[in-house]
C-alpha cells in the first residue's frame, strides 16, 4: 500500500513536471529546443526590421560563455535573452556587464535591455516565433517588451 | 572533554569501555553518506522540476520561482511525514533528508503528531517549532551575521 503511494506520488510530480502543450512541444524541459534553437535566434518579419536583433544575437553568440541568444527589436528599443554555459555561471554578473557594454556600444541608437533568466529566454524566443508567424505593429511590440523588461526587474 | 573524562575513571571502568568499544557496531559512514548524497540530489531533483512548472506555467522568472518552490516542496514533504512516508524515506537516507527545505515540514509535523495527544494548545501549539524553532532562530540570526558581514565588507573593504 504504501509503495503504491509513494510510486504514484513521484509518477504523479514527474508527469506533471513533464507536461507539454502541442503548441509549444518545442520548448519541452526534456528535449533539448528548450536550450538550442535551430533557428538562427531572430525573427525575419516582413513588418517589423529584426535586423539588428539578427546582429545582436550573432555577435554575443561568438561569446565563449555563451551557450544560445534570442532578441527581438524595434525602431529603438532591443531585447535580447542568453544563456550562460553551465560552469561559466559563477561570472553570471561579469558577463552581464560585458554583454551589455558591448551592445550598447554596438548600438547606441537602441535602448538595449538583457536578461540571462532562462523563462526570459522562452519567453523571447516565443515572442520571435510571433512575429515570424503575425503581422505585429510597432507600438504592440514596444508593449511586449516592455513586459519583458518588468519580468526581468522582478526580484522578489 | 572527553579525554578528560577517561582519566578520572578507575583502571577496571577503562577497561570496560575498551572492551565495549570492540563490541559496537561500527558506524557505515561512507555507506550513509553515499546514500543520504544520492537520495538528497533526488529530492533537489524534483525541486529543480517544480521550480521549471513553475516557470514555465506561470509568470515567474528563475529569481522569482525560488519562493513558490520552497513552499511546495515544504507542504509536498508535510503530507508525506503526515502519511508516515517520509519516516521511511529519512530511516533510509538520513542526512539526505533532513538538510533540504523538506526537512524543515518534516520537523514541523512530526513534533505536531508526537505531541497531539497533549491537546491542541498546550500539546501541539506549543510543540510544533520544537525542533524547527532552532532552525528559524539560528537561520534569521546566521543571515543577520552574514548581511552584516556583508555590510562591511562593501562599505569600508570596497568589495562587490
Amino acid at each position: 500500500m504504501m509503495k503504491k503511494v509513494t510510486l504514484l506520488l513521484v509518477c504523479s510530480l514527474f508527469i506533471v513536471g513533464c507536461a507539454r502543450e502541442p503548441e509549444v512541444k518545442d520548448q519541452s524541459l526534456q528535449g533539448k529546443n528548450m536550450i538550442r534553437l535551430n533557428t538562427d535566434g531572430t525573427a525575419h518579419s516582413a513588418t517589423m526590421d529584426q535586423s539588428a536583433a539578427q546582429q545582436a544575437v550573432n555577435d554575443i553568440k561568438q561569446k565563449q560563455a555563451i551557450r544560445d541568444a534570442v532578441a527581438v527589436n524595434t525602431k529603438n528599443k532591443l531585447f535580447l535573452a542568453y544563456q550562460v554555459k553551465h560552469m561559466e555561471r559563477f561570472h553570471k554578473k561579469q558577463i552581464e556587464k560585458e554583454v551589455q557594454k558591448q551592445l550598447k556600444e554596438r548600438f547606441p541608437q537602441h535602448q538595449v535591455v538583457i536578461s540571462s533568466d532562462l523563462k526570459l529566454f522562452w519567453k523571447t524566443n516565443e515572442l520571435k516565433k510571433q512575429l515570424q508567424k503575425t503581422r505585429m505593429g510597432e507600438r504592440k511590440l514596444n508593449e511586449e517588451i516592455e513586459k519583458l523588461k518588468k519580468l526581468s526587474e522582478e526580484t522578489a | 572533554m572527553a579525554d578528560e573524562k577517561r582519566k578520572n575513571l578507575t583502571a577496571v571502568q577503562q577497561d570496560y569501555q575498551a572492551f565495549a568499544k570492540e563490541r559496537e557496531t561500527k558506524r557505515p559512514v561512507l555507506k550513509n553518506c553515499i546514500r543520504a548524497f544520492f537520495v538528497g540530489g533526488l529530492i533537489c531533483v524534483i525541486g529543480q522540476a517544480v521550480s521549471y512548472f513553475y516557470m514555465y506555467f506561470f509568470d515567474f522568472t528563475e529569481q522569482t520561482a525560488g519562493n513558490p518552490t520552497v513552499a511546495t516542496m515544504v507542504f509536498l514533504s508535510m503530507i508525506l511525514t503526515g502519511f508516515g512516508i517520509y519516516d521511511r524515506i529519512a530511516q533510509f537516507a538520513g542526512a539526505g533528508t533532513a538538510v533540504p527545505v523538506t526537512g524543515f515540514g518534516n520537523a514541523v509535523i512530526s513534533a505536531a503528531i508526537e505531541h497531539r495527544t497533549e491537546g491542541f494548545v498546550l500539546g501541539v501549539g506549543s510543540n510544533m517549532f520544537k525542533l524547527a524553532g532552532s532552525v528559524i532562530l539560528f537561520g534569521t540570526f546566521a543571515a543577520f551575521v552574514i548581511a552584516l558581514i556583508k555590510t562591511i565588507a562593501v562599505k569600508w573593504g570596497g568589495l562587490g
